[in-house]
């Protein structure tokens, strides 16, 4: 029982939601970079949140079903087609034995999500099925997806039943990135603080999974000391000695001595994740208690659907 | 009477805060705030997903939904309020156990020393001399972070502490031994970095499937000793 990746995408791994617990000793949590998006693929599937799943890039892989299975497609649309056949996202997708899934082109997003029914059998490190390249360790061998990897799963499914739900899709054209002020905000002059607020950013080439480079007007410190090195976090937003930002994301260092002067807050970064190159993002800053509620009420959303979804597969006998 | 050690609580976004215990390198500072971080593990709070001890912080990741819920305040508040009662009865610092020293062999040759020259001419002293006070000190492991089980311990000797390279190279070999500032380090894996590289040592520092998977922790005391291009040679693959 397996799937068969025949043309390898460009960035396409395996995770989970994180490697929790060891970032004293420097091991950063990686996961998914959009987490809301790939907890609504499993979510749509009835699944737990915590279980693997693909993360794809555009271009992404083109893979083979080796035995049937069922899977959710999420997040960025890169219109998927199943053996010919334009698919839906947010919604079960039936796959039969030796079918063909392929994403032709993208339409939105950055990042797409595969969740499957019966689940992928990768390598747990750490508590964490998501890959590490740097140490090698989880996911698939810890590297991104090669032409020719075969991923087992657990077992097979086969169905006739209609999948008669889904969810709307996932809208990523809001501009509005939603903040915090950090710990060195104040290192920021005040037109700077006024331009960080009310210029545009906009997202950079040198942009990936460990952070998102901004371009922008240049801010200025007024404090220009060196900091000792102290945790930051998926969201933190630094300020380069250049004057530029850097929004640290999925893969970030554990510890850095850039001044943090905001972070997106935790409800905001699913958006920004699926931003791509040339996008531009406009900060927009919202109280902390705000922050705390809006993440809660994404979670319990997603919980929700969850629990909807688990209860409707099992009332077609699929579990 | 113990020292106090006043500190501030601020969020690190909206799923973390930072407790600052002051802004500069000082070992029982440092010993401090290990103390706090091992009775917030023994604490074994169920909305904790991470504690990180640095130089002078230490910063707890929490999950929001798994924080007691208080209509009358922020979840930060809550978190924060539950972790002051900890640090107030983490007063009476147990005087650390005095800890093994861990020796490190390093080749300190110009083949791995890449910029052993240029930091002896800026710290106008000869090489040999340069060497020999780095591997005279006994070094304390101040933090781990930058990369899985990089150590950055201190301090180094006045004399031949030296700033980071202006422009980060691309690409810094695995086990290359460094200084920045009065820090001393070693890269468990090749990766870009700005740390002046003075020598390399053979020893596989991060071991994925070893628990834990790193030689060296946080309070751990190291100190170098000098090796010749052949001894390096036959180290390769071997372990302490």
């Amino acid at each position: 029982m397996s799937i068969k990746i025949i043309k390898a995408g460009i960035f396409d791994s395996v995770q989970d939601n994180g490697r929790l617990g060891y970032q004293h000793l420097g091991i950063n949590p990686g996961g998914v970079i959009d987490s809301f998006s790939a907890q609504l693929a499993n979510a749509i599937l009835g699944k737990e949140f915590t279980g693997p799943l693909l993360e794809l890039h555009f271009p992404a892989s083109k893979i083979r079903f080796t035995n049937s299975n069922i899977i959710c497609i999420s997040a960025a649309d890169f219109s998927p087609y199943i053996d010919g056949v334009p698919v839906e996202l947010n919604h079960p997708l039936m796959v039969k034995s030796n079918s063909v899934l392929e994403f032709k082109k993208r339409v939105s997003g950055t990042w797409c999500y595969i969740a499957f029914l019966k689940t992928l059998v990768v390598n747990k490190w750490l508590g964490s099925y998501s890959t590490h390249t740097k140490v090698v360790a989880g996911g698939k061998e810890g590297r991104i997806l090669e032409t020719g990897d075969v991923i087992e799963t657990t077992s097979e499914i086969n169905t006739s039943q209609h999948f008669n739900w889904k969810t709307p899709p996932l809208d990523f054209s809001s501009k509005e990135i939603e903040f915090i002020t950090g710990s060195e905000w104040n290192y920021l002059s005040d037109e700077s603080k006024y331009n960080f607020e009310h210029c545009f950013f906009c997202i950079t080439s040198s942009s990936d999974r460990m952070g998102y480079r901004l371009s922008g007007v240049t801010l200025d410190a007024i404090q220009k000391q060196e900091l000792l090195s102290s945790a930051v976090s998926m969201g933190t937003v630094q300020l380069l000695p250049n004057g530029q930002l850097i929004v640290l994301m999925a893969d970030h260092q554990t510890t850095g001595g850039y001044p943090k002067v905001a972070h997106v807050v935790s409800s905001s970064l699913s958006l920004l994740a699926q931003k791509s190159m040339q996008d531009i993002i406009d900060f927009k800053l919202i109280s902390l208690q705000e922050a705390e509620e809006k993440f809660i009420k994404r979670q319990r959303y997603l919980q929700h659907i969850q629990e909807e979804c688990k209860a409707r597969m099992k009332a077609l006998g699929i579990e | 009477m113990k020292k106090a050690f006043p500190y501030t609580i601020f969020p690190l976004g909206d799923s973390a805060l930072v407790l600052e215990f002051g802004d500069e390198i000082d070992l029982e500072l440092n010993q401090h705030i290990q103390h706090i971080f091992k009775k917030i593990k023994q604490a074994n709070l169920n909305y904790v997903t991470d504690a990180v001890p640095a130089y002078a912080t230490l910063a707890v990741f929490y999950n929001l939904l798994e924080v007691p819920y208080d209509r009358e305040k922020s979840s930060f508040e809550t978190v924060a309020e539950k972790l002051r009662v900890i640090v107030e009865n983490s007063r009476s610092v147990d005087i650390a156990k005095e800890k093994k020293i861990i020796e490190i062999p390093v080749c300190y040759s110009l083949k791995f020393g890449i910029d052993l020259t240029e930091l002896a001419q800026k710290n106008k002293m000869d090489i040999a001399e340069l060497i020999t006070i780095h591997f005279s000190t006994v070094y304390y492991v101040f933090m781990i972070g930058f990369l899985p089980g990089f150590a950055y311990m201190g301090e180094v000797d006045a004399s031949i502490a030296t700033p980071r390279r202006s422009t980060p190279r691309q690409e810094v070999a695995a086990g290359s031994v460094g200084i920045a500032g009065k820090q001393t380090g070693i890269y468990p894996f090749s990766s870009p970095g700005g740390w002046n590289i003075i020598g390399r040592t053979p020893i596989q520092l991060f071991k994925k499937n070893a628990e834990p998977p790193m030689l060296l922790q946080q309070g751990d005391k190291i100190k170098f000793f000098s090796i010749t291009e052949d001894e390096y040679k036959n180290y390769k693959g071997r372990h302490i």
